[in-house]
């Protein structure tokens, strides 16, 4: 087990340091630069070739691309971020800021994507065929098919248009305003879960009705075993293998679906940083994000990689 | 059929039904297509009512071309009602944004507004500006001189007491408030205007930053000096008339000189203020409170403000402002509609559609104040590639292009089309209408233009719109800009000419233009100081782009035959301290911009929506836009 762990965090640098790459070679191939950027958003045309080229010197973009890369690498390495262009302050300030409210709502979404996979999934399963099952593979095919952005503003519309209500817009730390912190981070996270659960949900419920057929889960009932127990204790379990490596994906796709949403909900998250980053062509802070959230997406697929021992101690890692 | 397709075929039906019902739950607060509601001014009590002529000017000598220095001393607040206006001046001034004092007259203290930013600004100093993070910090600071909340065409003292001009009109001497202090109890003198004026124009000349603010500033000035502690001398590179209106906008606020002189001598650029580390301190109504970058700010009465109302009342009403990033125009309309938020900002714009879905939503629970976004709506065309490099073709394209249905398919109908200069902020200097619609494109019917396009055309080797190559419109995605490149394009489309409408982001497209791949360029830039010259400055004086001459001149290194003419003006303009004479520079732009062949074709100027809360009362939009975000009269009737 330790050689595994310790061989899978080895590979965290170079993926992060690929990760980083592809994200450099691809937002320089789109025109502009930060320097477009502030001129748009000022919208101001008047810099002269001199004053650009200077500003270009002062940010290092006038260096080659290999060594711009390398710089950044090297620092990264060190957890050196570099400053943001556009915040002008480091990205790890940037991202120490925004990493709290986003990983508060990945996690929370996670949860509601769990509660509900799962207790619907294991519904599903043993309502099987019945008008519960129905109902509850349209809600979920519902889940994966609409967009998370279309979900979200339509959760605004309905609490609009029913309650003439919507959540705090203002963004409060939870440890200064927890109800409100609450409140504001409820409606993305069902959002979220919603959609994430989906996956679960389904997965759950085919899981479940493979092992429900088992002759362990039959011995189980013959032995006078309660229902609730069997259904928890004999067949959950051993179907919940394949769900805890979707649940670690879903690390990724929440990482990524919190992007939307964020914005959707005025989260000012790493989300809303990396959209920031990408129209104001801020290319250090878009790197220091990638990095960051490729490191997290891998350590979540190692935890969760890890887990598999505990829940089967059939798995051994070899 | 069997149990597992039945079962199948179920399914499919309950999730078709869910998606017809949320559909359906969607469409039921669509907008109905019908004509735009009459505007509903906020004051002006005489203005007639769905008036939508803007006032033309009369060939008399306007009150407003005047340049005179101050008066000996400030005007005293009249504590009486004000004289009525006529009709059309009370609509110039609704339009303006202008407040009366009823509005004021029953003002009750406390209360925090809301607003929203649509976009964050990491520096909170002056220099920095776009319409986000003047809404985050136009009250905290102050400047010497302000445009009257009254009187959105009037200057009046701020800081500056009063002011006088010697007899060239180079030398400006200021004598300042003595009883001001900064947010953190230092005393306000002289020095910080030098300090500000100087860290101004170094931060655009060094650093390229802040055009909007040192950078103009930069063109005129040449040095400034404390005679005392609370007298200011400025002089200028020459006699600039404008220069009380320059003073006046809102670009140019006051920094502290114990905040900037940290910066002396630095090699690269650095935020002024950046927050709780570094807090913003200015001397304006409201004290910053709190910044979270990218989140909110928040600010709170100034106790030791200067200003008093005109009832001799201490300013400002409120207890403070909170602004709240929120990028997203779905939460922008659900939270002001929720009461999240309590004033919409002047940006972004809110074209027809978008109010008249608010007020029939909320009816009397709002109030929707008008005003005129003074962003000038331009084509701009490249002169370095055919087609668009033949001054025929240009003017073929200005033919074409039809903004009466722009006009109406952008702005719904809200705008003032064909303008230079924008009628409503500066109706003394557009050209007079009479002369204006001579110009071939707003004489002609459509019919006639589109005819006149088409032997244009042929005279240039076109025989047929079909056979001009395929044009690449380019429009950023912002609002308008996007909906008017895709006008543009359906235009020519219509006309029969092939074209691709490319729509960026703000930053490729401006990366776009400089690399010069377009043709035609559907642009729009704002005044963002209260002068017609700014105006001309920003969108018609070519020479000064961060694409120059590449994008306006011809490969054979000429540029438009009427821009050197337009260059030969404005400079005389910017010089010319007689009214009329200056006005007449300013027409003689506009002739050969109407008249002559340059690299960018006027469109107009949009207008906008500003719809409050109804319990949000004193509350203006004011003159060059950013006037009204300081806040100093708004107060909460409730």
């Amino acid at each position: 087990m330790r050689q595994y762990v310790i061989k899978r965090l080895l590979l965290f640098l170079p993926t992060a340091l690929l990760a980083s790459f592809i994200i450099f070679t691809l937002v320089r191939i789109v025109p502009g630069d930060v320097i477009d950027a502030l001129l748009a958003t000022n919208q101001s045309f008047q810099l002269s070739p001199e004053q650009r080229a200077a500003i270009r010197a002062q940010l290092g973009l006038d260096r080659p691309l290999p060594v711009q890369f390398v710089k950044w690498a090297w620092g990264a390495l060190r957890f050196d971020l570099g400053t943001s262009f556009w915040e002008r302050r480091s990205n790890l300030h940037v991202i120490r800021d925004r990493f709290e409210r986003t990983i508060e709502l990945a996690i929370f979404a996670l949860l509601v994507a769990i509660v509900w996979g799962v207790f619907s999934g294991v519904l599903s399963a043993v309502k099987q065929d019945t008008w519960i099952d129905n109902l509850v593979r349209v809600v979920t095919v519902g889940g994966l098919a609409l967009p998370s952005f279309f979900v979200a503003v339509m959760f605004y519309y309905v609490l609009l248009r029913l309650f003439n209500w919507i959540p705090p817009v203002r963004y409060e730390n939870f440890l200064d305003k927890p109800w409100q912190n609450i409140q504001q981070n409820i409606a993305p996270a069902l959002v979220l879960g919603f959609s994430a659960g989906a996956s679960i949900s389904r997965l759950t419920r085919s899981q479940f009705l493979e092992v429900i057929r088992e002759d362990y889960i039959r011995t189980a009932r013959a032995k006078g075993l309660r229902e609730n127990v069997v259904i928890i204790r004999h067949a959950l379990r051993n179907s919940i293998l394949p769900v805890v490596t979707v649940a670690g994906l879903l690390v990724g796709v929440l990482l990524g679906g919190t992007v939307i949403v964020e914005r959707v909900f005025a989260i000012p998250g790493m989300g809303t940083a990396l959209i920031t980053a990408v129209n104001t062509r801020d290319f250090s802070l878009l790197q220091a994000l990638v990095w960051i959230m490729t490191l997290i997406f891998m350590t979540a697929n190692l935890a969760v990689d890890s887990a598999y021992a505990w829940i089967d101690p059939r798995i051994r890692y070899q | 059929m069997t149990g597992r397709a039945m079962r199948l075929l179920v399914r499919g039906a309950a999730l078709l039904l869910l998606v017809v019902l949320l559909t359906a739950v969607a469409c039921r607060g669509a907008p109905e297509a019908k004509p735009a509601a009459a505007p509903t001014p906020a004051t002006a009590p005489a203005a007639p009512a769905g008036a939508a002529s803007v006032p033309t000017p009369t060939p008399a000598r306007p009150a407003a071309l005047v340049a005179t220095p101050s008066p000996a001393t400030a005007p005293a607040p009249a504590a009486t009602a004000p004289a009525p206006v006529a009709p059309a001046e009370a609509r110039k001034r609704a339009l303006l944004g202008a407040i009366s004092q009823d509005d004021v007259k029953g003002a009750k203290y406390g209360g925090t507004v809301r607003v929203f930013l649509y976009t964050a600004d990491p520096d909170l100093a002056p220099a920095q500006t776009n319409p986000a993070s003047e809404e985050a910090m136009q009250g905290l600071y102050s400047k010497l001189l302000m445009w009257n909340p009254f009187n959105p065409s009037e200057s009046i003292p701020d800081l500056a007491e009063r002011w006088e001009v010697d007899p060239t009109g180079s030398i400006y001497t200021f004598y300042l408030r003595k009883d001001v202090n900064w947010h953190d109890g230092t005393p306000f003198t002289a020095a910080d205007v030098v300090a500000t004026y100087e860290y101004s124009a170094e931060l655009w000349k060094k650093f390229g930053q802040g055009r909007r603010w040192g950078g103009f500033l930069s063109d005129v000035y040449q040095s400034s000096r404390a005679v005392d502690n609370y007298t200011l001398e400025v002089k200028l590179q020459y006699p600039f008339a404008d220069f009380i209106a320059l003073v006046s906008s809102s670009q140019l606020r006051i920094a502290p000189r114990h905040k900037i002189e940290r910066f002396k001598g630095r090699t690269s650029y650095e935020p002024l203020f950046t927050g709780d580390d570094n807090p913003p301190v200015g001397t304006g109504p409201f004290k910053y409170k709190k910044w979270t970058l990218g989140v909110s700010i928040e600010a709170v009465r100034n106790d030791n403000y200067y200003r008093k109302d005109p009832f001799g009342r201490k300013l400002p009403y409120l207890d403070g402002y909170n602004g709240t990033v929120m990028v997203d125009k779905s939460l922008q309309f659900a939270a002001f509609m929720a009461g999240r938020l309590d004033v919409w900002p002047v940006f972004p714009v809110m074209t027809t559609d978008e109010k008249d879905q608010m007020v029939k939503r909320m009816g009397s629970k709002i109030r929707v104040l008008e005003g005129t976004t003074i962003l000038h709506m331009t084509t701009w065309f490249n002169l370095q590639k055919p087609p668009t490099n033949n001054p025929d073709f240009r003017r073929a394209i200005s033919l074409i292009l039809d903004l009466e249905d722009m006009k109406e398919r952008v702005d719904q109908g809200h705008g003032n089309m064909g303008y230079i200069l924008d009628p409503v902020a500066f109706p003394d200097y557009v050209l007079p209408e009479a002369e204006m619609k001579k110009a071939q494109w707003l004489a002609l019917s459509r019919s006639e233009a589109l005819a006149e396009a088409r032997r244009l055309l042929a005279k240039i080797g076109y025989p047929t719109p079909q056979d001009v190559p395929e044009l690449l419109v380019m429009a950023q995605s912002s609002a308008p800009f996007n909906r008017r490149g895709e006008v543009t394009g359906a235009q020519l489309t219509a006309f029969g000419i092939r074209n691709r409408v490319e729509i960026y982001p703000p930053a490729v497209t401006f990366a776009k233009g400089r690399e010069g791949a377009f043709d035609l360029w559907a642009m729009g830039l704002g005044t963002t100081v209260m002068y017609p010259l700014n105006t001309l400055d920003q969108n018609y004086m070519t020479e000064q782009d961060a694409y120059p001459p590449a994008r306006w001149v011809t490969p054979t290194g000429e540029t438009a035959s009427g821009q050197k003419k337009i260059r030969a003006f404005y400079d005389k303009a910017l010089r010319e301290i007689d009214p009329l004479k200056r006005r007449d520079l300013i027409w003689d732009i506009q002739r050969v911009l109407y008249f002559e062949d340059t690299p960018k074709h006027p469109v107009g100027y949009p207008m906008t929506w500003v719809p409050v809360w109804s319990y949000v009362k004193g509350y203006y939009v004011g003159a060059g836009l950013y006037e009204g975000q300081a806040r100093i009269y708004a107060w909460l009737d409730k």
